[in-house]
């Protein structure tokens, strides 16, 4: 059996929700501060573009607040969110080719997580090259499942997909990883 | 189990690190698959190390929320009040006695036309007896929040003036900063142009215009009709045209860069928002998209501009 994933809600978000959902914008507000940095790091991932992610967050933001009232009670907020988001970020991705940003040279240091866990500078070059260049539906799933350890079904909800299609794309990430960063055995 | 299928089925898990039963035993006995779980793990905890460019938006977009000023101007600027007992159309008289160049022309054609703007959305804003209409007064931050004109999401917000030639002796008479933030704004961008001395402080003066000018659009573009939108997306398209393009290409070449740079990156900014805005609001999509393709079809100038002078 699969473990849960984590939670990341906020601990009295049906609360605001359903303040947001009667006009109150200050808990709406609070949503964003929640969201907004997850949100943003995704699509910085899948867009390569900061400004790009910056306005596609902004726009996912400002489209779930006009449709909040339409959100059902009790269903995932996050999952509805970044629906939005890749949903924005699709007609994004067809309404303009942009110019891809080279990944940042100076990496931060900052080690997060056990130590036994940590890469090294060029190991992480490596990884962040691989992610860059996995294939964007394989990296929007990959994404969500490492840093938002959404579940399959969650991803699938996200990105419109089967959940055996989602399992499917972080496995060939995963995979596609593994080998860009020397891990794959043979 | 052999290794391979160990493998994949560490890859295809939801959490590699807590595999089923069957992974498990074969884990037990197997040093080079639990390496490669090591290594899944590693990897997943690392991606959340890359980093990303920082960004401020999420603070302008909660304070849009808020419905505070929407998105704060490049740089901060202090907003002169005129002294009490002066009238506040004095910078602008004397702003316009100075105005002997076209693009002054254009900015005070777009500072006229905005007053009258503002003068009748003001009008409409406020009931017959001065009090806020009753779907105004819903906002819950009503009582605690400054008064502003309206919102970017719609709701419009309190504003203290009375209508003109109501008398009211408990009521101030109306301060300029408080009517509206754009009037706020086109003031301080009159009384940079009245200081401009050179060509250059004249582009930056307008291009603070022109910001001040789509901002106000978007912040609007949720709750005005789209005649007036529209009118001010005409504003914008005016101040680019016939103010910073007209006076960018009287900049010294080698002034050019140094002065274009920034009003590029705003141009390059407005165009992608109000585009994006503009995908989402099908009502002010127009004026989005006038100012839209007034601020790209200034950048490209602008750029060229700026690539002459380079060579």
């Amino acid at each position: 059996m699969e473990a849960t994933v984590r939670t990341v809600q906020l601990p009295n978000e049906h609360v605001l929700i359903h303040q947001a959902q009667h006009g109150d914008r200050a808990a709406f507000a609070q949503l964003v501060e929640h969201y907004w940095d997850r949100l943003y790091r995704w699509l910085c991932h899948l867009s390569h573009d900061r400004h790009a992610a910056e306005d596609i967050a902004q726009e996912a933001f400002m489209k779930a607040l006009t449709a909040i009232a339409s959100f059902r009670t009790g269903s995932n907020f996050q999952a509805w969110l970044f629906r939005i988001a890749h949903n924005a970020f699709a007609n994004h991705v067809r309404a303009r080719k942009r110019v891809r940003q080279a990944f940042p040279e100076n990496l931060a240091s900052t080690d997060q997580g056990p130590a036994e866990l940590a890469m090294n500078k060029e190991t992480m070059l490596l990884l962040a090259r691989a992610v860059g260049r996995l294939p964007t539906e394989f990296r929007a799933a990959f994404l969500l499942r490492a840093e938002e350890e959404m579940s399959f079904q969650t991803i699938a909800e996200v990105l419109e997909i089967t959940e055996e299609t989602a399992r499917w794309r972080v496995f060939k990430a995963r995979q596609k990883l593994m080998t860009a960063c020397g891990f794959a055995q043979d | 189990m052999n290794c391979q299928k160990c493998q994949q089925r560490l890859m295809s898990t939801e959490r590699p690190e807590f595999p089923d039963l069957k992974v498990q035993a074969h884990l037990a006995i197997c040093a080079a698959c639990r390496e490669f779980q090591r290594n899944v793990a590693k990897l997943e905890a690392n991606v959340q190390r890359i980093p990303i460019p920082p960004t401020d938006a999420k603070a302008r977009l909660v304070r849009e929320i808020l419905g505070q000023p929407a998105l704060p101007l490049p740089k901060p600027r202090i907003l002169r009040a005129p002294p009490s007992g002066t009238p506040h159309t004095v910078p602008l008289r004397q702003w316009l006695r100075r105005a002997q160049w076209t693009g002054a022309a254009a900015a005070a054609v777009v500072l006229i036309g905005c007053g009258i703007w503002f003068g009748m959305w003001l009008a409409r804003t406020n009931t017959p007896d001065g009090t806020v209409p009753p779907d105004v007064a819903k906002g819950p931050e009503q009582t605690s929040k400054p008064p502003q004109s309206v919102d970017p999401f719609g709701k419009k917000g309190t504003s203290k003036n009375k209508k003109p030639g109501k008398k009211d002796d408990n009521i101030a008479p109306p301060v300029l900063a408080d009517a509206t933030p754009l009037l706020a704004k086109l003031m301080a961008c009159d009384l940079k142009l009245a200081e401009a001395e050179t060509t250059g402080d004249k582009v930056k003066a307008l291009a603070e215009l022109a910001d001040a000018l789509q901002m106000e659009t978007q912040m609007l573009s949720k709750s005005a009709p789209p005649a007036e939108l529209n009118k001010l997306a005409g504003f914008f398209k005016k101040v680019i045209d016939d103010g910073i393009v007209a006076r960018a290409k009287e900049l010294p070449m080698g002034e050019r860069v140094e002065v274009l740079k920034d009003v590029a990156a705003q141009l390059t900014k407005t165009t992608n928002e109000t585009a994006l805005l503009a995908q989402s609001s099908p009502k002010s999509a127009e004026a989005l998209r006038t100012i839209s393709s007034a601020a790209r079809d200034g950048d490209a100038i602008l750029q060229k501009l700026m690539q002459e002078a380079a060579e």
